[in-house]
């Protein structure tokens, strides 16, 4: 497979400008669809976690943030 | 920068009763041994000192971790009370040798469970065997409906390889069926895999025509079930990059995670087993606070330098980080190259986005 943008400026610009689009998407539209509305709720957990680990002193703070998330992680 | 572990991959044993076609551990990794308490104590002891989190994460992982007893699981369980850490445990099993008093020991002490299967029996007896070369799948799946049973939430990890990377619709037809989450690993080649490629070896083109296939199946269901892979790829756009929700998109497999295997020794990832240039140490010989002072740390840190270099200007580098560096060494015997998957990443988190907006516009 060829690299998807190699060399094309427009279209990494394109790609970045419907990353962006995607994190500004309002609630609703996320909840439009089954498979968004749980990606929401894992988005939410993080910055709820987030907020937490903001009033934490950064070094513990910082695995409070990954906490909720890490046993999504399976690496293999 | 010190040691940032929260979750460690406990390689209980490298031995196995399969003999899966792809399985990446090493012919060079210990063999005939069980992981000792003893080791797991000395392990517990380091990470009360040195480990910066609070809650750490184990992922009981093989070979088959089941190989070793019911008493052994408890006594780990005994052992992590004498602890102020909390611990959380994970178990990845290919489901063989799961048996109701297993199972309800781990729902007692609430181990998350992932079964391995690769989808239903014509695409799974392809490449996961036991060593006689007979089919697991009727004693997995048998031994699956003991955990529905009992309600214990588990999921499938299926391994991505040219066996089954057309059959998109069916793996997803077969996890709706049984209603089980699902998680794609992508093919590893290493042990097993390196001797089998005729059979195993997918192309990043043919993995993301997989991906892309189930995201679409996937998007369009009413009631969806859980497919980790996508879910963390959006998943990781929504939180900006902040905290990499797959462990290969981790800037640096140090940046959280450790793997110890049955004789003690200490590398970055289980993957990492058999390889001696990448082990930190044994367990009994050195502390995990020498660890951020190795060469082998130095050399994945020397890979973070490299991807921030040659993917500077890569729209979706915050969320992939160049990858998972085994993948690149098993593939380039190099640690300082891209995962042999980036253009895989590059074809399918944009396509994605693409197709999600076109729907939410419409």
């Amino acid at each position: 497979m060829s690299d998807p943008w190699a060399d094309n400026q427009a279209k990494k610009e394109e790609i970045m400008t419907a990353i962006k689009t995607f994190k500004d998407l309002n609630p609703a539209d996320l909840e439009k669809f089954p498979v968004l509305k749980k990606i929401h709720e894992l988005s939410n957990e993080f910055y709820k976690a987030q907020d937490k680990a903001s009033s934490a002193n950064a070094a513990e703070g910082e695995y409070e943030v990954a906490r909720p998330l890490y046993h999504l992680m399976w690496p293999t | 920068m010190g040691l940032k572990t929260y979750s460690v991959i406990m390689k209980v044993t490298n031995d196995c009763n399969m003999n899966c076609k792809y399985c990446f551990v090493e012919k060079s990794a210990p063999r005939n041994r069980i992981i000792s308490l003893e080791t797991v104590k000395r392990l517990f002891d380091e990470l009360e000192i040195h480990s910066p989190s609070q809650s750490i994460q184990l992922i009981w992982h093989g070979g088959e971790p089941l190989l070793a007893s019911l008493d052994f699981f408890q006594g780990v369980i005994n052992l992590q009370k004498e602890y102020k850490k909390e611990y959380v445990n994970s178990i990845q099993t290919n489901g063989t040798l799961l048996t109701e008093e297993f199972a309800r020991f781990f729902k007692e002490n609430t181990f998350e469970i992932g079964v391995s299967l690769d989808g239903p029996k014509q695409l799974n007896d392809l490449v996961r065997v036991y060593r006689s070369g007979k089919s697991s799948f009727e004693k997995v799946v048998n031994n699956m409906m003991i955990l529905k049973k009992l309600k214990i939430h588990f999921g499938l990890l299926s391994t991505l390889s040219k066996a089954n990377v057309r059959n998109a619709r069916e793996i997803y037809s077969f996890c709706k069926e049984y209603e089980l989450p699902l998680k794609f690993s992508l093919l590893y080649f290493s042990g097993n895999a390196r001797e089998n490629l005729d059979l195993l070896s997918v192309t990043p083109d043919e993995c993301a025509e997989f991906l892309l296939e189930l995201a679409k199946i996937w998007m369009n269901d009413p009631s969806p079930i859980e497919i980790d892979n996508l879910e963390k790829f959006l998943g990781n756009v929504l939180v900006h990059g902040k905290y990499p929700l797959s462990c290969s998109a981790l800037t640096n497999c140090h940046e959280g995670f450790l793997a110890i295997g049955p004789t003690g020794d200490i590398y970055p990832c289980c993957l990492f087993q058999g390889y001696e240039e990448y082990r930190y140490g044994n367990i009994h010989e050195i502390s995990l606070a020498e660890i951020p002072n190795t060469i082998v740390w130095e050399k994945l840190d020397g890979r973070v330098d490299y991807i921030n270099k040659v993917c500077s200007d890569c729209p979706i580098k915050e969320y992939c980080n160049g990858g998972c560096p085994f993948h690149a060494i098993a593939h380039y015997d190099k640690i300082n190259k891209k995962d042999y998957f980036c253009k895989l990443y590059k074809k399918v988190i944009p396509t994605i986005l693409e197709i999600l907006m076109k729907k939410i516009r419409r």
